[in-house]
């Protein structure tokens, strides 16, 4: 469905001096270093699956986007969406997605939302039926209809995003961007719009591209997940696996009574870290070597366990480390 | 074809919103008329008649000339460089790029929705006074249907001429100086301003060779009859020719433009 070969994308930076002089000088050269913003990507994505293409600030999630959508044209590699390349067929391929910018509204700014709407409907052809139904189904589930009759302009960042969803899935396409849904928005929002993607995604089997910086969009809506940093794949597969890879590390908590002796040995188990203060042992150990049930019958062998909590690490800081780790090899290769 | 023409109302009800404005526009738009009036008044000193390179012009036809001229602006008049900058400079474009439409005709049909609102809000008021204060003379019915085809190509000419400087912000951002840049030598080449017949015969032959007297010049030209039927023919095949042209630059600047795009603000 969605192919991407080896797509690459350099962007010109125009370098000016500071100064009134550098300001000067820049109007008879014009200097400008290359920025690789996107740098030889590659993935196919299926039909229905909703993928969480995540990076930090400037990693060249942006700009991948605007290259599947046909916006931006790509310096090398190709981009192909249903056997079409987007640049090149860009209102043919526009006919068949949904673009949500979470930073910007596609719709009029001095109409109201629901002429606005009236618009996609003659933009894409959708015939009435279809679009009776689907107008009904999102206001219910948006809750549009409050705010059907105000301009744009005058609607808060959440009713603007939810607006924006609804225009963008007017005409059943088959796949929807989404950049940055979530930003800005309060929780209760988040969790409305989370909820009708799932919905979109299960029972149109719309295939969803998602760039967030919101871990929980991703636990809660994506199967698979895509890293990105300074333009390049760091990961690219299924959201326990990325747990597993990066984030096998497990602390546990654990609660007994009375005192305990020959803790030294919790090494020899394969604890990396430890700390006993009173009735408490806080410790951390990496699961693929030890496993919480043989800390847990140790502590039992010796004294009575009371309580204990086994946390997992977060997909936040799973994807700290991935961005950290990348950051590291950057450094090392920067060195040499 | 449904869409254009929603897309047309939509930005005629947007006009509808900034009503304020079209009464400003209205006032400066009516004393620049009879400021261009007064002049020509103060110029003829009581003659009534001049000598051009074309023949006798008398007082009458330069008053109907610069009516003419003023309502020839509202109605050639868009805003197409200020949306194009806007759109490029706040990577608005973006929105307008994943939409299945065509960018320049949506451009277009947004500024023939306004014109619409123009032509009620601003053109007929502003006729209306200059008719009942001034007078204006009306030619048969030949001269204003040459008129008018000239009239409206004149103001596809000028949208084509607003629209590449619209694309040029894909190279340069601050287009609002060509926008300027192309109003002094419209107000100069055109003869929105001073008629041909009084240019220099230098000046004449540069502009012979341009499209912007093909806005203002020719269709009141032949309003004023000072044009046969046959070089009117030819005149509006002039015009052909030009937009064709434009369209051709057009066509190349936006495959050139659309690869350097950047959009700005992520």
């Amino acid at each position: 469905m969605i192919k991407v070969t080896n797509l690459t994308k350099d962007f010109k930076i125009h370098t000016r001096e500071e100064g009134l002089l550098g300001a000067v000088k820049s109007l008879f050269s014009s200097k400008y270093t290359l920025k690789r913003a996107v740098d030889t990507v590659s993935f196919t994505i299926g039909q229905g699956e909703i993928v969480g293409y995540i990076g930090p600030n400037g990693a060249g999630k942006s700009t991948t986007i605007k290259m599947l959508v046909g916006i931006l044209v790509p310096t090398s590699g190709s981009v192909e969406v249903n056997g079409l390349k987007p640049y090149e067929d860009r209102i043919q391929n526009a006919r068949n997605m949904g673009v949500v910018f979470g930073q910007r509204t596609q719709l009029w700014w001095d109409i109201p939302v629901s002429e606005s709407l009236n618009l996609m409907k003659f933009m894409y052809k959708i015939p009435e039926k279809q679009f009776k139904h689907n107008m009904e189904l999102f206001s219910d589930i948006l809750g549009i209809d409050q705010f059907m009759q105000t301009p744009v302009r005058q609607l808060s960042l959440g009713q603007k995003m939810r607006a924006d969803l609804c225009a963008a899935l007017l005409h059943n396409p088959g796949i929807l961007y989404l950049d940055e849904p979530t930003i800005g928005l309060d929780v209760v929002v988040k969790e409305k719009i989370r909820e009708f993607i799932k919905e979109v995604n299960n029972t149109r089997k719309t295939t969803v591209i998602l760039t967030t910086h919101d871990i929980t969009d991703i636990e809660k809506l994506c199967s698979r997940v895509i890293v990105i940093d300074q333009g390049r794949v760091m990961y690219d597969g299924n959201l326990d696996n990325l747990k597993t890879q990066y984030g096998s590390v497990e602390t546990i908590k654990l609660d007994f009574a009375g005192s305990i002796t020959g803790t030294s040995e919790l090494r020899t188990l394969g604890i990396d870290q430890y700390v006993i203060e009173g009735n408490t042992a806080i410790m951390t150990y990496d699961k693929r070597q030890v496993n919480s049930s043989k800390i847990i019958g140790w502590f039992m062998e010796r004294t009575e366990v009371k309580d204990f909590v086994v946390s997992e690490t977060e997909v936040e800081e799973v994807i700290r480390r991935i961005y950290q780790q990348a950051a590291d090899t950057n450094d090392r290769s920067n060195r040499r | 074809m449904r869409l254009y023409y929603e897309l047309a109302k939509n930005a005629l009800q947007m006009s509808m919103a900034y009503r304020f404005n079209t009464c400003l526009q209205l006032v400066s738009q009516t004393i620049n008329m009879f400021i261009l009036i007064t002049i020509w008044r103060a110029l003829y000193n009581g003659t009534g008649v001049t000598a051009s390179n074309m023949g006798a012009i008398t007082l009458q036809e330069m008053t109907t000339y610069s009516i003419i001229s003023s309502g020839i602006y509202i109605f050639i008049n868009n805003d197409i460089v200020i949306t194009m900058g806007q759109k490029l400079k706040t990577g608005e474009i973006a929105t307008d790029l994943i939409k299945p439409i065509n960018l320049k005709a949506a451009l277009f049909c947004k500024t023939l929705g306004e014109k619409v609102y123009q032509i009620l809000f601003q053109l007929i008021p502003l006729m209306g006074m200059a008719a009942i204060f001034v007078g204006i003379p009306v030619p048969g019915w030949q001269t204003l249907l040459l008129f008018f085809i000239t009239l409206i190509n004149g103001m596809i000419l000028y949208f084509s001429m607003t629209y590449i400087i619209g694309l040029i912000g894909f190279w340069y951002l601050s287009i609002w100086h060509l926008r300027q840049f192309l109003d002094d030598v419209l107000r100069l080449l055109s003869g929105s301003f001073i008629p041909l017949w009084f240019f220099p015969t230098a000046l004449i032959d540069v502009s012979s060779f341009l499209p912007f007297r093909l806005i203002f010049f020719t269709p009141i030209s032949i309003y004023l009859e000072k044009i046969s039927g046959m070089e009117a023919g030819g005149l509006i095949l002039q015009q052909l020719l030009w937009i064709i042209v434009l369209w051709v630059v057009e066509k190349i600047l936006w495959r050139k433009g659309i690869r350097k795009l950047v959009i700005q603000g992520g």
